[in-house]
């Protein structure tokens, strides 16, 4: 299954981009398990992922649901707006 | 993918912010009290020379909030109207980056409302600053975390940003105001 996870913030520059893919050879059930694998693809992110919001459009995510079924993920560090 | 299309838009925009617009004088007369916030781009952030900034956001998230955030002012504070817009993109010194609007029947509940406004846009809205120095350096600010499950917040009440109307707990480990 191919993830792959749009990236905002600081965390652009921590990955070198806007977006990461990755293939993974079993689906991860979870929005947990799929960050682990980003972690693991990416160390660069992965002290920044625990303060991070996982999206699925507009839906905030818990890390207990479902990975979603297209198996992308929008990811929002902390904000700073105003 | 930062910036969309912008015909969907009324919360974001690129371009400076109209601000007489979006004062509504020519209606709701039985308001005696309008509130004004405007926070502009200052040219300092925690000792260190601020040249200019720049405003991203994750779209469609945030015209969401910050339309949850007017509709739970206007029943809060019995509002007849309020409006908030924030900048996106690069902005100067002395830029206006956010406008509240709120208006009501008396003073008191329309300043009310534009703290509660910003202060709830700055909590919950998916917007990040990113500042550019004088010495050529950049950073992101510090701000609020609005992951609904983190840890941290179980441990940190004296930095909790609780608030009665809402599920959503965010904890805040920057100074960005």
């Amino acid at each position: 299954m191919n993830l792959s996870f749009e990236l905002y913030g600081e965390l652009i520059p921590l990955a070198g981009g806007e977006r990461i893919t990755l293939a993974a050879e079993t689906a991860p059930a979870t929005v947990a398990e799929a960050l682990v694998l980003l972690a693991d693809q990416c160390p660069a992110l992965q002290p920044r992922l625990e303060q991070c919001a996982a999206v699925r459009d507009t839906d905030v995510l818990l890390r207990s649901d479902p990975l979603p079924e297209n198996g992308h993920l929008v990811l929002l560090p902390p904000v700073a707006g105003g | 993918m930062t910036m969309t299309d912008s015909s969907n838009r009324t919360h974001l925009t690129e371009q400076p912010i109209a601000i007489d617009a979006l004062l509504a004088l020519d209606q709701y007369p039985e308001c005696g009290g309008l509130a004004l916030f405007a926070g502009t781009v200052r040219d300092h952030h925690q000792g260190l020379p601020v040249e200019s900034l720049r405003y991203t956001a994750y779209v469609p998230l945030a015209e969401k909030r910050i339309a949850e955030i007017e509709q739970q002012a206007r029943e809060r504070f019995g509002l007849s109207y309020c409006r908030v817009v924030h900048r996106l993109g690069a902005l100067r010194i002395g830029d206006v980056a956010i406008v509240c609007v709120a208006r009501a029947a008396h003073r008191a509940e329309a300043f009310e409302a534009c703290r509660y406004l910003v202060d709830e846009v700055k909590h919950q809205a998916p917007i990040w600053k990113e500042e550019f120095y004088t010495d050529g350096s950049s950073a992101y600010v510090q701000g609020c975390c609005i992951r609904p499950d983190t840890h941290s917040d179980a441990h940190s009440d004296n930095q909790r940003d609780v608030h009665p109307d809402h599920h959503r707990v965010h904890h805040c480990d920057g100074d960005h105001s």
